[in-house]
């Protein structure tokens, strides 16, 4: 049986093979915001479920590994219980579930190399929308995204982890991804809007905001950009991503605390006039 | 060092001047890392054209350093880009990165 997910504006599609019906119905229910009708030209992804040895020895001491790599339109993608390729090409894949598998960080590997091939960025970043205006907090692991996606529950929290950017008519729009970080509780929102500003999270007692200089705020946005930066090629087009991104969006440090007072820093901010 | 060589961009490095700042991703790792002014102006020179002796000399005039500061400093950032694979040494001059 079938499921299409959509993210972004771009379908992929996944079947599902020898999978235990209670594995297939939590993937389904895990993105039920995401799903979408079947359309030409999507990439259809196998997974298949089999029991058997982990494919990396799981080690509790290190950080969760993912080991993917991309050339000449394949991807390939290992991890502890999940082991998967797509092939451009062929627009096609499949991934080989263990038991305790879940293909989400899968998912993220591959729609980061789809993003790219439409020039939009899967960035490790909060999002929220307020007022149909989107906003994207990113920073290192610890700089406060889930803090401050907790501390923005009244607006539209689209992920405290990762969030989508992507250029449509010269005008940038985020979008929200059924992934998440340290905030599982989140609802897995569906939505998107116009950008009107990118913020680099900085822990403070007070809130405000800072100015970031444009090669410094390319340089930080891009070290958000997960599993496509050490390709070269792709390393290059991230890069000339987030240029065209500071040329066009404010960049700022916002310095906050921990309250939600950073949005009264916010909410008088303007997105200055594109030149694009 | 042979300041008879010519430094060019590694073919694995990802990089971009931007607003007068190089944005630089290293190879191995993806990590990203900003060069300061000297080190955006030596890069700007890294384009196989110019070997060391003219980057050092270029550097000593625009930054009004002596010939031994300007060796000393430019051995010192490209002995950090040999390092992490940012740059290799070429024997003859080449055509632009």
């Amino acid at each position: 049986m079938d499921m299409i997910i959509q993210i972004a504006d771009i379908p992929v599609s996944l079947s599902f093979a020898d999978c235990d019906p209670a594995i297939h119905a939590r993937i389904i229910e895990h993105y039920q915001a995401f799903l979408t009708q079947p359309q030409d030209g999507t990439l259809s992804i196998q997974i298949r479920c089999e029991s058997g040895a982990p494919f990396i020895p799981p080690d509790i001491s290190t950080t969760w590994q993912i080991r993917t790599s991309a050339h000449h339109g394949r991807i390939e993608f290992e991890s502890y219980y999940e082991r998967g390729w797509v092939d451009r090409l062929e627009n096609r894949g499949g991934l080989l579930l263990r038991p305790q598998g879940d293909p989400e960080n899968f998912l993220r590997v591959v729609y980061a190399w789809l993003c790219l091939e439409q020039s939009a960025l899967l960035i490790h970043a909060a999002g929220v929308i307020q007022n149909e205006r989107g906003f994207v907090f990113f920073g290192h692991s610890g700089s406060g995204k889930t803090t401050l996606s907790r501390l923005s529950l009244n607006h539209t929290v689209l992920s405290d982890d990762l969030v989508i950017i992507k250029k449509q008519n010269k005008t940038f729009r985020l979008y929200g991804v059924p992934f998440r970080g340290d905030f599982p509780e989140a609802p897995r929102t569906n939505a998107a809007a116009e950008l009107v500003g990118l913020f680099a999270l900085s822990k403070s007692d007070r809130h405000y905001l800072a100015p970031l200089a444009q090669g410094d705020a390319v340089a930080r946005l891009a070290a958000c950009v997960p599993f496509v930066m050490t390709q070269p090629l792709a390393a290059q087009r991230v890069i000339e991503i987030c240029s065209d991104l500071a040329r066009h969006m404010p960049m700022q440090t916002l310095h906050f605390a921990r309250d939600n007072g950073f949005w009264k820093v916010l909410d008088g901010f303007e997105k200055i006039p594109s030149a694009a | 060092m042979d300041l008879r060589k010519y430094p060019v961009p590694h073919s694995q490095t990802a990089a971009r001047i931007v607003d007068g700042t190089a944005v630089i991703v290293l190879a191995d790792t993806g990590e990203v890392n900003v060069l300061n002014s000297v080190g955006t102006r030596i890069w700007e020179l890294i384009e196989g054209k110019h070997n060391l002796q003219e980057i050092a000399d270029t550097i000593q005039i625009e930054y009004a350093v002596t010939p031994q500061q300007a060796l000393e400093d430019l051995e010192e950032f490209l002995d950090e880009m040999l390092k992490n694979q940012v740059i290799t040494l070429e024997d003859t001059a080449g055509s632009s990165a």
